[in-house]
């Protein structure tokens, strides 16, 4: 059996780096141009060269999503452009329109195609043509269930799944919502996120059906339970959504599921369900995930009606810049408030974390202080155990 | 050139089609097509199309859905049976129906029908592959359609009229809504999802999928002179689906009307208010004159 992938998500160069940091196999980036999430900061090419050559270094892979819909004056520079990922050494890209597998066959660009999930791959006939025509790996469709996805492997094709993040109420690349009620195009970047919106349902009649607002928002998706599953059924690669993510959630999430990866691979046989890593893993996301389509039909359950428990993260504390072994103490760049006496926790890429009191805290000065009050301060905590650059501090939340 | 496709209404007045010369019909299928004010059982297909080719009228079947895997056994069958019935084309969706045409090389001529239907070289990567023709999606502008016909060589339909489908999602969006809220559900498909801010009543469908429209009717009848008048080799195609059904008529035949004097604005402009009145004056032109937003601002 080949290695199973984890693939990240990184909005800019910095992302990129911690994601592989943490344990990713590979990453999905996208350029200045021709990339759904125009919001996020995206790549430059020097950036992109930048990002490969670390990745390459690191034994990851990166794919760059060239995963607009195209309209007919959207051709210009795309050519050029997938030359100079091809000399960027990218080892995939991720495109919607298939148009572009002729592009690089007829301008010799030696770049291998995945097939995002923007085509809504959902069944195995569909993943039989993409292959006979050279996509090498299909993204499939959020919708699909385990049946589904045992299917379109046996078609031999390589299958990106996703395992974690946000989810679309509608069919990828078919959504106009945000075309018709913000004039902004979901399919070049520009998706309003209507589904998030909340609504009034009316009946046919136009009467009011009730006072309680209608909403099509779903919650989000978590395959961690099935990760077996998933390493047994032969999916290629397990892809985790958010490029514009932060990166204490890239860094979270990859630990996670890197460690339940290596836990499960190395030993089948013992392997057992950590419920401290799925608590992990929920207290990170700021909406409630679950298996969504994996093993049933979404119903009322899978998604939210009044409001959402949509809470801004302050969990993530500091990150660990160096260690000082002479005087056992962390320094560490602030993130969020803490102060003297909290209780807080310590992780890094493939350890266990752990927990340590704040017996004080002191800045640059040497000044003793009470409370850690100002984002991207440098602080120094006392810590008898030794951690490493890029480990990252949190708030203790596993006795809540 | 410039022929007009509508749906097929409930009462066949083939009469009527024929004086207005109507080229063919689009008709949905049970369980395959969505989107449509009535469906043919897979059991009464050959007589419908029978009666359909009988006067002189071609059917262009429309197999409109994105298929889970548990579907495609059905679909195989379906197509295999439609291969030996007299149809002009599948108009399809899901590229499953492409592979397995041509897996099978059955003996039907395929049309592409989807939101990713806008750029002339993805319609030629398929045409090089046996495509037949597209209907290019709603979100493209006339101008970028006409660009796309003289790209191309593939047959061109442009759906001129009807309630735009927005966006198809596989979840029971209504029927969990009165689930959730323990409301008791009655027989109703339609409802409409109400915008507070706009104030726009968007309508909203639930079958085996949910679908959204356009709160606005598409009325392209200006369009559709500004294709004639620029010899743009095209198809029209007229959506009945939540159309009244005598209004449908008149629809149908203020383009035809169009079609025969299409140098005639201030007659253009007559009908336009015709067809806008038989709308109850809530009808718009889509995308065919107003360019989405591509990149988006910081403030936007």
């Amino acid at each position: 059996m080949n290695k199973i992938e984890l693939l990240a998500p990184a909005g800019d160069l910095e992302k990129l780096k911690w994601a592989i940091f943490y344990g990713a196999d590979a990453v999905y980036i996208g350029g200045k141009n021709f990339s759904l999430r125009a919001n996020a900061t995206n790549f430059t090419i020097d950036e992109i060269k930048e990002g490969v050559k670390y990745a390459h270094e690191n034994n990851a892979k990166v794919y760059v999503t060239v995963n607009i819909v195209f309209h007919e004056d959207d051709f210009d520079g795309l050519i050029d452009y997938l030359k100079e990922l091809e000399n960027a050494n990218v080892d995939a890209i991720i495109a919607s329109d298939i148009f572009i597998l002729d592009l690089l066959k007829e301008n010799n660009i030696k770049l291998e195609f995945h097939l995002s999930t923007q085509a809504s791959t959902l069944n195995n006939e569909a993943a039989k043509f993409y292959k006979k025509i050279g996509v090498k790996r299909v993204v499939l469709a959020r919708e699909c269930d385990k049946e589904t996805i045992k299917a379109i492997i046996n078609e031999k094709i390589d299958t990106e799944v996703f395992i974690h993040g946000a989810m679309c109420t509608c069919f990828s690349g078919r959504c106009l919502l945000s075309n018709y009620m913000t004039n902004r195009d979901s399919n070049r970047g520009g998706c309003a996120q209507v589904c998030r919106w909340t609504f009034d349902l009316y009946d046919e009649y136009k009467k009011k059906v009730s006072d309680n607002e209608f909403a099509i928002s779903p919650k989000d998706l978590s395959l961690l339970k099935y990760i077996p599953d998933l390493i047994d059924m032969g999916v290629t690669s397990l892809k985790i959504e958010g490029r514009m993510k932060s990166i204490y959630y890239i860094a979270t999430l990859v630990r996670i599921y890197r460690m339940v990866i290596d836990k499960y691979i190395s030993d089948k046989e013992n392997y057992k369900y950590d419920k401290k890593l799925e608590k992990e893993l929920y207290r990170c996301a700021n909406r409630e995930t679950i298996d969504q389509y994996f093993n049933s039909f979404p119903t009322e359950k899978e998604q939210y009606y009044i409001g959402r428990d949509e809470v801004s993260n302050q969990d993530f504390l500091g990150v660990v810049l160096d260690y000082d072994e002479k005087a056992k103490e962390i320094i560490l760049e602030q993130r969020n408030f803490f102060k003297k006496g909290d209780i807080i926790n310590i992780f890094g890429p493939n350890k266990e974390s752990f927990n340590i009191k704040v017996e004080y805290i002191k800045n640059t000065e040497e000044e003793m202080i009470d409370a850690a009050r100002h984002p991207k301060e440098i602080l120094r905590i006392p810590c008898m155990k030794k951690v490493e650059k890029n480990d990252l501090i949190r708030i203790n939340f596993f006795d809540e | 050139m410039n022929n007009i496709i509508v749906s097929l209404p409930t009462k066949e007045n083939f009469k009527f089609f024929s004086e207005n010369k109507i080229d063919g019909f689009a008709m949905g299928i049970e369980n395959f097509s969505e989107n449509f004010n009535h469906y043919i059982k897979e059991s009464n297909l050959k007589k419908v199309i029978d009666d359909i080719n009988k006067n002189n009228h071609k059917v262009y079947i429309m197999l409109n859905k994105l298929y889970f895997n548990n579907q495609i056994d059905d679909l195989k069958k379906l197509l295999k049976k439609l291969s030996k019935l007299n149809i002009e084309a599948i108009i399809f969706s899901d590229i499953a129906v492409f592979n397995i045409v041509k897996e099978n090389n059955l003996d039907i001529k395929l049309i592409w029908h989807s939101k990713m239907v806008t750029n002339s070289k993805s319609i030629n990567f398929y045409e090089k592959r046996g495509l037949y023709g597209y209907i290019i999606t709603p979100q493209i502008t006339l101008d970028e359609f006409i660009k796309i016909t003289k790209n191309t060589n593939s047959k061109a339909i442009i759906k001129l009229f009807g309630y735009t489908n927005m966006a198809t999602s596989s979840r029971s969006l209504i029927t969990n809504y009165f689930n959730n809220f323990n409301i008791n559900k009655d027989s109703n498909k339609k409802y409409y999802m109400y915008e507070k801010i706009t104030k726009e009543f968007y309508p909203i469908v639930e079958s085996d999928y949910t679908n959204f429209f356009s709160s606005k009717v598409l009325n392209g009848i200006m369009e559709y002179k500004k294709l004639i008048n620029n010899n743009i080799d095209c198809m029209i195609y007229l959506d009945d689906y939540m159309i009244n059904e005598n209004s449908f008529y008149n629809i149908i035949e203020a383009f035809v009307a169009l079609k025969n004097h299409p140098n005639d604005e201030a007659f253009a402009e007559k009908l336009k208010k015709v067809i806008d009145s038989n709308m109850f004056n809530e009808t718009d032109n889509g995308f065919l004159n107003n360019k989405t937003i591509y990149k988006v601002k910081k403030d936007e």
